[in-house]
């Protein structure tokens, strides 16, 4: 007991000490700039080149500077963070998959549960926001949003309809796990057709527009007048697949997860 | 006004940091994690207020949905209160 | 010292005191929930201090999207000279998916712990770890 408080003073004490030369060094511009009345050179150039219609060089076709960074300027970034999202999610379905039989569990549970109120209005808001994230996802590349935002706002919905009416109800409405995952596996492959397909003539992986020193001649930005950014709009809908399916994976293991130790329990 | 988004930054960071030490102090499991999503959704007024619109969106899917339901899961398959 | 300086002082100050109570948390909490709550916190703290770096204090900042799909030559350096850093947003947003995934993995950890050895209360599971009784 006496040595557990001597072992919380000194975690207190130094981390106390780390907080206060942290804040020191950071006052002092230790950990970079300070926000000023100039952003930093890199930034300014990809604000003043990835809607540069004066200038096309450097140009990335959407004026979304944040996802024309994600998906053309440092899309390698964005490829491998993909691979960890991949490697995390496959590690948690490992750990909860030898809990339990998937193919068993699927039944019909009886209908009572919460009043009909509560589930219309479930299925009211659930649908308000898939239309909302696929908006998202599909205008990702115009205004705030992308594949990111999309997808976690997407698997809300099946979320709340599991809260709100049983897993039963979602099973029914097509969210089954082999499914889902075969929908992730479209999405991925999706990214890598597209990343892959300037090769063809020579140009870099994930290139999006023209360069000067390749004869790639870019993804269309305009087809007649309907305006489509690149290949920001393929990349954002295949990465709003791999990560709408990946949190709904979690969500039916983990709900699956919860039911099946439930019954063991009883 | 240059200020003033620095003003809104710094109420809410100290309305996170309140909410932090509630949070850490807490021993009822299920209290920490809402005291935690305020904190989220303080963080997430931050983003804004610092122009970043798609941080914002994905932040308030992720820190008000996603987070409480997965800490929610684990409580429910553990126990509710800390020992000691 | 001007105004918008003691301000600077003061979110950093309070930001770094968030970030130094969830490390205190990570470090000495004896649950493992209350571990992964104050690592989601820690994560919070970080990206916020990377958008901070990019933020532009000129007295009307901008987003960092060209609001107009056919600018003319005005609006378009106006939003030059006063849109605020994308970079550390991107960086941020793959920052906060990685986040999720590893907090999911987390917690399936957790559960299977729980599982296996019967509680979630650091000490106890050392103590189970080295042969004793819970």
């Amino acid at each position: 007991m006496n040595r557990n408080t001597l072992s919380g003073v000194i975690i207190f004490v130094s981390s106390l000490i780390l907080f206060v030369i942290l804040s020191y060094i950071a006052v002092t511009g230790g950990v970079g700039k300070h926000p000023s009345e100039e952003i930093n050179s890199l930034g300014q150039f990809f604000v003043n080149n990835s809607y540069n219609v004066f200038n096309k060089t450097f140009w990335a076709g959407s004026p979304e500077a944040v996802t024309s960074i994600l998906w053309d300027y440092r899309g390698f970034d964005t490829i491998f963070e993909t691979t960890v999202l991949f490697i995390s999610i496959g590690g948690a379905l490992v750990l909860a998959y030898k809990k339990i039989n998937w193919d068993k569990l699927i039944t019909p549970l009886s209908d009572k549960g919460l009043t009909l109120i509560v589930k219309t209005s479930v299925k009211i808001i659930s649908s308000i926001v898939v239309l909302l994230s696929l908006n998202l996802a599909l205008r990702g590349y115009i205004s705030p949003g992308g594949g990111f935002a999309g997808g976690s706002a997407y698997s809300i919905a099946p979320l709340l309809l599991i809260s709100g009416l049983s897993i039963y109800y979602i099973t029914r409405l097509g969210y089954k796990l082999h499914k889902m995952i075969n929908i992730r596996t479209i999405g991925l492959l999706g990214l890598s057709i597209v990343s892959l397909i300037p090769l063809i003539w020579f140009g870099y992986i994930l290139q999006n527009q023209s360069k000067p020193s390749t004869v790639f001649p870019g993804y269309p930005v305009y087809i007649g007048p309907l305006y489509l950014g690149g290949s920001l709009i393929y990349l954002n809908i295949s990465e709003f697949l791999v990560v709408s399916t990946e949190f709904i994976i979690i969500f039916l293991a983990m709900f699956l997860l919860l039911k099946s130790t439930k019954g063991e329990a009883e | 006004m240059i200020e003033f988004p620095l003003l809104l930054i710094a109420y809410f960071s100290t309305l996170g940091l309140v909410f932090t030490y509630f949070a850490l102090r807490d021993k009822d499991l299920i209290k920490a994690i809402i005291f935690s999503t305020i904190q989220s959704i303080s963080y997430a007024l931050i983003y804004g207020t610092l122009l970043a619109p798609d941080i914002l969106l994905v932040y308030l899917a992720v820190g008000f949905g996603i987070y409480p339901i997965l800490l929610l899961y684990a409580v429910s398959k553990t126990r509710r209160y800390e020992k000691k | 010292m001007s105004l918008t300086n003691i301000l600077l002082i003061y979110i950093y100050f309070i930001i770094f005191a968030t970030g130094g109570l969830a490390i205190y948390g990570i470090i000495s909490k004896n649950n493992l929930i209350k571990k992964i709550i104050a690592l989601t916190i820690f994560g919070d703290v970080v990206n916020s201090l990377i958008i901070f770096i990019g933020y532009r204090l000129v007295p009307k900042p901008l987003p960092p999207i060209l609001p107009s799909l056919n600018p003319d030559k005005a609006l378009y350096k106006l939003y030059v000279m006063s849109s605020v850093d994308p970079l550390p947003q991107a960086l941020v947003i793959t920052a906060i998916v990685i986040n999720v995934a590893v907090i999911a993995f987390l917690v399936f950890l957790v559960v299977r712990i729980y599982n296996s050895y019967g509680s979630i209360e650091y000490d106890e599971l050392i103590r189970i770890d080295r042969g004793g009784s819970t």
